[in-house]
């Protein structure tokens, strides 16, 4: 007898991927009617002529059968953006009231009589909205994954499935000595940025705390927690740290000081030979990153996502300083 | 007319040479020109007839023809000549050069083992990675110093490492850099911070750079004989040298961040029992864990298990899970909730979770009832004024050794200044316990019946006489990750959008 385990998943919120059409190359359909004028003897029957459905058919006096177009309804384009200007006039409102507040109300200045800040946990269903999917089908990849709630109704559940199968732009080298290019499918999950007034972007403060504390259960699998920093003429370095999952039951805490972080650029795969401080004032995200090289599905429950300060943590570390940096760093 | 004609046969051959000849070159003229700095003229562009990269298969292809003296005419004519050429060209072109090279070379090594490679590879125990190692000593042998053809030869080990099962073995990445050519005249070494932006042979350093990415992407150990092995041949300022300098320096930090870290060719080596094991330690954490491997009933099973996969059931319970299920409410059943499937390293591992429901496990206090305490353990030692384990006298009515020193202040060592701060995570920490309950112990199997859990319970009676009261019932759950579709289900949701319309 099979009984469904602490409860079923009342509350189905889909957050989709960003719309991507499939192209006719990649045999897709296009299912929007064109105009075509169809030219066909008097004789032939009704039912061999093109079906196509909810057109309109006009058999004019010379027998031809002109199919018009449906009419193909787009969505409002918004001249004044008044959605935007709704949450810029919020933003407007919030900095004028930390003028006069005090300083335990104003939100950042709160953060020097914390002990914990925890930034992002999912207790309600409209806590998914502050964050997005994006996988490798944008390039031709052929993994898929969602971000949904958790079976208990109180956490995040990132799931789907990773597939190695290569996109087929991909194509092998022409040259019989050279291997197959490399590719390893990718799935992240990443927060959306904060946008104040008038879509300026806005960044994450670090100030006040010494670590990231995270409390999720995974399948297993390793995952690269990340943190982007705008550095500016579209440059982004990106501070990650490899999060192996136990997996199981269990929940798993970890902590990760700010000094442990490894810097490497976000396009490329390698870390930057020069290491060096995390850039508090400029980072803009969080994000969980899945490219183990491992194909099947995955599973990552987040509960939440904190700030700390755990004083037996240090604030400057030697652990990612290299002595032959000078040398190695010149090199071309 | 004939000596003419091989007069001009021999010009066209020989014409790379002819920038040596002081007649016919200016700088020669010029300049003293010796053999050595006469490189240029040398490696200028040379039709691919008389390139060296298939030198070998070119060689084996003229060695077929018949030899032909000086003293003969040769009267060839033009259809002869585009025939020759195009068998070689095809030769050249051909896709399956690569593997003709490398069986060339298996089936000359497995011709040529013998006594001694047991005597210099007496640590290797597979007879592949043993041919992989005599692979290259007979290519070294054959070719010399100059050890001519070698990026060909790297590459085509580099691309058929798995063959030889030497993937995650570091000194088989060692001994190709030994493929190398090695000397002061090379032109291969970079060792002064600037002229090494000037330097040629750029085809080598690459090839060396996509030696240390297969290295990364395999998952073999580095050691410091890569790298010696790599400066001494590459040069100090060599984006090889740097490649390699940079896998020694993070892995040891990558692996710091796994709890209980282990290597690719050590993992291949684990049996299916050792694999449940480490699967076992990694989702159920702790030095004071319980494990036990108890055997199953194959005659009542109903399925038929392959040998690679685990046999029996493998269990794991910790001390405080030990004295949870000791409390367990006897009117409620325990539940042994499965199939689930956890990844530790490359493979899966499936296991089962036996706990209780959570609104059930909390035990209840009664709140009308009056309670007092009868005696306890620091009653009877204010009774006696003597401390039980130590015997030692208290001092006063304090249960303290020594009488309070006025002399020095009291401290109360908090973290901080003292200044009271809020804490976020405790009002949000326990939030997931009231929705999930106890877990009791875990166990790994293959076995998907029944009977398997039988056997578990019974083995766990022993320490748990709980269970043997206790009604355990199997809860069958539908995994996302035993039955995940490789297609996304939501994609129905927006078949009808056009990316044109927005």
């Amino acid at each position: 007898m099979a009984t469904t385990a602490v409860g079923p998943c009342h509350s189905r919120l889909t957050v989709m991927t960003p719309v991507i059409r499939r192209w006719l190359a990649y045999g897709g359909k296009d299912s929007r009617p064109l105009l075509k004028a169809v030219a066909t003897p008097i004789n032939c029957p009704r039912r061999f002529l093109p079906k196509v459905g909810g057109t309109r058919h006009q058999e004019t006096e010379n027998q031809m059968v002109v199919q018009q177009e449906e009419v193909i309804y787009r969505p409002r384009q918004v001249r004044m953006d008044w959605l935007g200007m709704k949450r810029s006039w919020k933003y407007v409102l919030k900095t004028v009231r930390s003028m006069f507040s005090s300083v335990t109300e104003n939100e950042s200045t709160a953060r020097l009589f914390k002990k914990d800040h925890v930034m992002y946990y999912f207790r309600n269903s409209e806590d998914l909205s502050y964050w997005y999917v994006m996988t490798d089908e944008d390039y031709g990849g052929h993994s898929w994954a969602e971000l949904r709630q958790g079976l208990n109704e109180m956490t995040a559940m990132f799931r789907g499935y990773l597939s190695e199968k290569r996109p087929r732009d991909l194509l092998p080298t022409t040259d019989p000595l050279q291997p197959q290019p490399p590719y390893h499918g990718m799935v992240y999950l990443e927060t959306r940025p904060f946008l104040t007034i008038l879509d300026k972007r806005e960044y994450m403060s670090l100030t006040g705390f010494n670590a990231v504390k995270l409390r999720l259960r995974g399948d297993g699998r390793k995952y690269d927690f990340e943190m982007v920093c705008d550095c500016g003429f579209e440059k982004r370095i990106a501070y990650v740290v490899p999060i192996y999952t136990r997996g199981g039951p269990l929940w798993q805490e970890i902590e990760i000081p700010y000094v442990k972080f490894m810097a490497k650029m976000e396009d490329g795969g390698y870390l930057l030979v020069r290491q060096r401080g995390m850039g508090y004032a400029m980072l803009e995200n969080f994000r969980f990153k899945l490219q183990d090289g491992i194909e099947g599905p995955f599973q990552l429950e987040i509960d939440y996502i904190a700030l700390i300060q755990n004083s037996t943590f240090p604030d400057e570390g030697t652990d990612n300083k290299d002595p032959w940096e000078p040398i190695n760093a010149t090199i071309g | 007319m004939a000596e003419f004609r091989r007069l001009s046969y021999s010009l066209i051959k020989y014409r790379c040479l002819i920038g040596l000849c002081p007649l016919f070159s200016k700088t020669a003229q010029t300049q003293n020109l010796t053999p050595c700095l006469c490189r240029y003229k040398l490696q200028r562009r040379i039709p691919s007839r008389y390139v060296h990269t298939r030198s070998l298969v070119l060689s084996q292809y003229m060695k077929s023809q018949p030899s032909r003296d000086d003293t003969e005419i040769d009267i060839v004519s033009e259809e002869e000549k585009e025939s020759r050429l195009e068998t070689v060209q095809e030769l050249v072109d051909n896709e399956e050069d690569d593997s003709a090279l490398l069986e060339f070379y298996v089936n000359k090594a497995q011709n040529e083992m013998d006594y001694m490679d047991d005597v210099d590879y007496h640590d290797i125990e597979n007879v592949n990675k043993r041919l992989f190692f005599k692979i290259v000593d007979v290519w070294l042998k054959d070719v010399g110093s100059a050890k001519r053809g070698h990026r060909d030869f790297v590459q085509t080990l580099l691309n058929s490492l798995s063959r030889f099962d030497v993937e995650c073995d570091i000194s088989a990445y060692v001994k190709l850099l030994d493929c190398f050519p090695d000397g002061k005249h090379t032109g291969l070494k970079r060792d002064h911070w600037y002229w090494s932006g000037f330097a040629d042979k750029i085809s080598d350093h690459l090839l060396g750079q996509q030696l240390m990415f297969v290295i990364n992407e395999h998952g073999a150990i580095p050691n410091d004989q890569l790298f010696n092995k790599t400066t001494d041949l590459f040069g100090r300022f060599s984006p090889v040298t740097l490649k390699a300098r940079s896998l020694l320096f993070w892995y040891p930090r990558m692996v710091a961040h796994s709890p209980h870290p282990i290597s690719i060719a050590d993992f291949k080596k684990l049996t299916p029992t050792e694999l449940a094991f480490n699967g076992l330690r990694q989702i159920n954490p702790g030095v004071d864990c319980h494990y036990h491997n108890f055997a199953v009933d194959k005659s009542r099973c109903k399925e038929v298990i392959d040998s690679d996969k685990i046999d029996s059931i493998i269990s794991c319970q910790s001390e405080k899970q030990k004295e949870q299920l000791a409390q367990h409410d006897l009117s409620i059943p325990v539940y042994i909730e499965g199939p689930f499937v956890v990844y530790y390293r490359l493979k899966k591992v499936q296991y089962y979770v036996m706990r209780a429901n959570p609104s059930q496990a909390k035990v209840e206090e009664p709140q009308n009832q009056r309670t007092t305490i009868v005696s306890d353990k620091e009653w009877w030692s204010q009774f006696y004024g003597v401390d039980y384990q130590t015997s030692k006298p208290y001092c006063g009515k304090t249960l303290q050794f020594y009488p309070e020193e006025d002399f020095f202040p009291t401290v109360d060592i908090v973290d901080g200044y003292g200044d009271k701060k809020s804490e976020e995570i405790s009002l949000i920490d326990s939030d997931t316990q009231s929705a999930e309950g106890p877990v009791y112990a875990i166990a790994c199997t293959d076995y998907s019946s029944p009977v398997a859990l039988q056997s578990w319970v019974r083995g766990l009676i022993l320490d748990n006489p709980v269970l043997r009261e206790a009604s355990v019932v199997f809860r069958e759950e539908q995994s996302f990750m035993l039955n995940a579709p490789k297609d996304d289900p939501n994609e129905s949701d927006y078949e009808n959008i056009d990316i044109r319309d927005i």
